[in-house]
């Protein structure tokens, strides 16, 4: 549990009242540092996204429509149906601790420099 | 067998209360009330965000269908866990970062328009109130099977504690139940594990061939549970997509300081709840081996007894002591579990009654901090006792359909909308208002046509429509948001939306 202390601090997060008038969001949106950020995470997400869901969804599809080649066995009693369910959790372990990895290294430091240039910004203002 | 159950749940219950009674001293604000303050560990969090998402229909339906269904109930279960993945890549940081209290919150900030947020916060409601049934229609139906207690009077226990929980503990306390609940949770299913595979050699090899030689070689194929090969892809999409429409998870991201402790936290929830649906598998498969498909469709219908049986037999079967012990612990850990699920339900609704429509639309913000409080309070009642009506009313009805309905509808209206407010700049209020529309009436149309609720007279023939409805729900923002026509404004709110929710600038604690 985090100290009374710290609990006491009311969270800053936006409300939906709480429009910063005074940023262009706008230019904000396109400073280098934000457009960086951005390309990183379409150029590593879209793929990693689209790969998850075809893995996940073909096994789906596979049990529906082709179910004699998921009845085959594979090892011993266990057909290739089960091990392709073993397999989806394993794809879903791995790609969470890729994610986890790729953003704490990449993301968040393209985000804090981000946040760093929209302060930058506000403080020339 | 009814004393010793008794007596574990009295324990567990005394547990909660006492955890209520600690959180309501810290729950005197409106971010204390809805989300802890947001100053929960990864940990803390993680351990919640499964115990919310490990409800009675995982640990006890998961079971019962691998049990009697094989192969297509494992399939079920590993789409719990894959739910997250979408979640995790897309969906939660941003959620955290332009998000206060309620899943309407997000979609309100991007269309700052109080339309926009009714249309978002009829969602989140309809979908709690189709996944609260089944829990407390649960709850009833196990108190009676289990223990002989009249189906009205754990329905009425059950909403009385869920009130007594959420009204005075707020999040904090809520999220503490949940913690203590995914404990019992984990701890019993590891038992139960390592106790069936101990009894074939820890060899998981032996269990599938034991299986095999009892109900042959059909058992163990796809097909037998969803016998329309759509239905498969259908409950696949709803599973991938709809989990991030359920208000109940996300308003979980809102209890941790920043995108990062969200992240973190659903590590944590990946790995102990995905652990735990593939324990289901090997649990189940062994309920049908040691117990026998007969006895547990005997015992209910649903199979949702496959794994209290379980425990009765490795314990040492009914009538024994040690069998007693051990379904008196399982049974006592499901009832938990239900009162943890709907807990979380009624929180999640009762900020979108308080915090969406009155706060926000009727009183268009303009509502003192205490004043707040009380109206979260006054609505969480509320909602109790909606709960507790409608779980009267449906007694005798099969309403496990309801899950399914739930998570299509959520994938089919809630998903959509908060998808294209995140990232879509066209998207706007007539978009939000033609998404929740075309998708909430396609979904529950088409469900309600479907042999879910029509059986052999069914007009629509998948369960599940979600491979429909939601193609149909995104439509309908996309034709709303066209014929709402372009609003330089609106667009514009976009980059700040999108910078905010991408960074998490204005959202540091």
């Amino acid at each position: 549990m985090a100290d009374p202390a710290k609990r006491d601090q009311a969270r800053t997060a936006p409300s939906a009242e709480s429009a910063d008038p005074n940023v262009d969001w706008s230019e904000a949106a396109r400073q280098p540092s934000f457009r960086d950020l951005i390309s990183a995470k379409v150029k590593f997400l879209v793929p990693l996204v689209i790969f998850y869901l075809v893995f996940y969804l073909s096994v789906t599809v596979l049990a529906g429509f082709a179910p004699s080649f998921m009845a085959q066995k594979a090892v011993g009693p266990i057909n290739v149906g089960y091990l392709l369910i073993l397999a989806t959790y394993m794809m879903a372990w791995i790609v969470a601790l890729v994610y986890i990895g790729v953003a704490n290294r990449s993301f968040d430091p393209k985000a804090e420099r981000a946040i760093e240039a929209l302060h930058a910004r506000k403080d020339d203002a | 067998m009814r004393v010793l159950t008794i007596v574990i749940f009295l324990v567990i219950l005394g547990v909660t209360l006492v955890i209520t009674y600690w959180a309501a001293r810290r729950t005197r604000t409106t971010s204390e009330f809805y989300a802890a303050g947001g100053q929960l560990r990864a940990a803390e969090n993680g351990f919640a965000l499964a115990g919310d998402w490990m409800s009675a229909a995982a640990f006890l339906g998961f079971s019962g269908l691998a049990a009697l269904y094989g192969m297509d109930g494992s399939l079920y279960a590993v789409g719990a866990l894959v739910a997250f993945l979408g979640i995790l890549l897309l969906i939660a940081e941003p959620l955290r970062n332009t998000g206060r209290y309620t899943l309407a919150d997000v979609i309100a900030y991007r269309m700052q328009k109080p339309q926009a947020r009714l249309a978002a916060l009829i969602g989140t409601i309809v979908v709690n109130i189709m996944y609260l049934i089944p829990q407390m229609a649960g709850a009833g139906v196990l108190a009676k099977l289990l223990l002989g207690i009249p189906y009205s009077v754990s329905i009425v226990f059950s909403g009385l504690a869920m009130v007594v929980y959420v009204a005075f503990g707020g999040m904090l306390a809520t999220t503490w139940v949940q913690i203590v609940k995914a404990v019992l949770l984990l701890s019993s299913a590891i038992i139960l594990l390592v106790w069936v595979l101990a009894l074939f050699g820890f060899n998981p090899v032996a269990l599938f061939q034991g299986v095999e030689t009892r109900y042959g070689p059909e058992f163990l194929s796809p097909g037998n549970y969803l016998k329309n090969p759509l239905d498969q892809l259908s409950l696949g999409l709803s599973f991938a997509l709809g989990t991030a429409g359920l208000p109940h998870i996300m308003i979980r991201f809102y209890t941790v300081p920043d995108a990062k402790t969200a992240r973190k936290s659903i590590i944590w929830l990946m790995f102990l709840a995905g652990a735990f649906f593939m324990i289901t598998t090997i649990t189940g498969l062994a309920a049908a081996y040691f117990v026998g498909q007969e006895e547990i469709l005997a015992a209910d219908p649903g199979g949702n007894l496959a794994l209290p049986l379980l425990a009765q037999f490795l314990g040492g079967g009914a009538g024994t002591l040690g069998g007693q012990l051990f379904l008196a612990f399982v049974a006592a850990v499901a009832f938990a579990t239900i009162l943890a699920v709907v807990a979380g339900l009624t929180l999640a609704t009762s900020g979108a009654v308080a915090h969406d429509l009155y706060v926000n639309v009727i009183k268009r913000g303009e509502v003192e901090e205490r004043t707040q409080v009380r109206v979260a309070r006054i609505s969480t009642i509320v909602v109790g006792v909606l709960a507790i009506a409608l779980g009267l009313l449906v007694q005798g009805l099969n309403v496990a359909v309801l899950v399914i309905l739930a998570i299509a509808v959520a994938a089919s209206t809630n998903f959509p909308i908060i998808v294209l407010s995140l990232f879509w700049r066209r998207f706007n209020t007539s978009g939000v208002i033609g998404g929740v529309t075309v998708g909430l009436l396609s979904s529950v149309v088409l469900a309600l046509l479907g042999p879910g609720f029509l059986g052999e007279r069914a007009l629509f023939s998948l369960v599940n429509p979600t491979v429909l409805s939601m193609p149909l729900g995104f439509a309908g923002a996309v034709l709303g948001t066209f014929l709402g026509g372009r609003n330089r404004e609106n667009e514009a709110r976009f980059d700040e939306v999108a910078f905010r929710a991408q960074t998490g600038a204005g959202a540091e604690s």
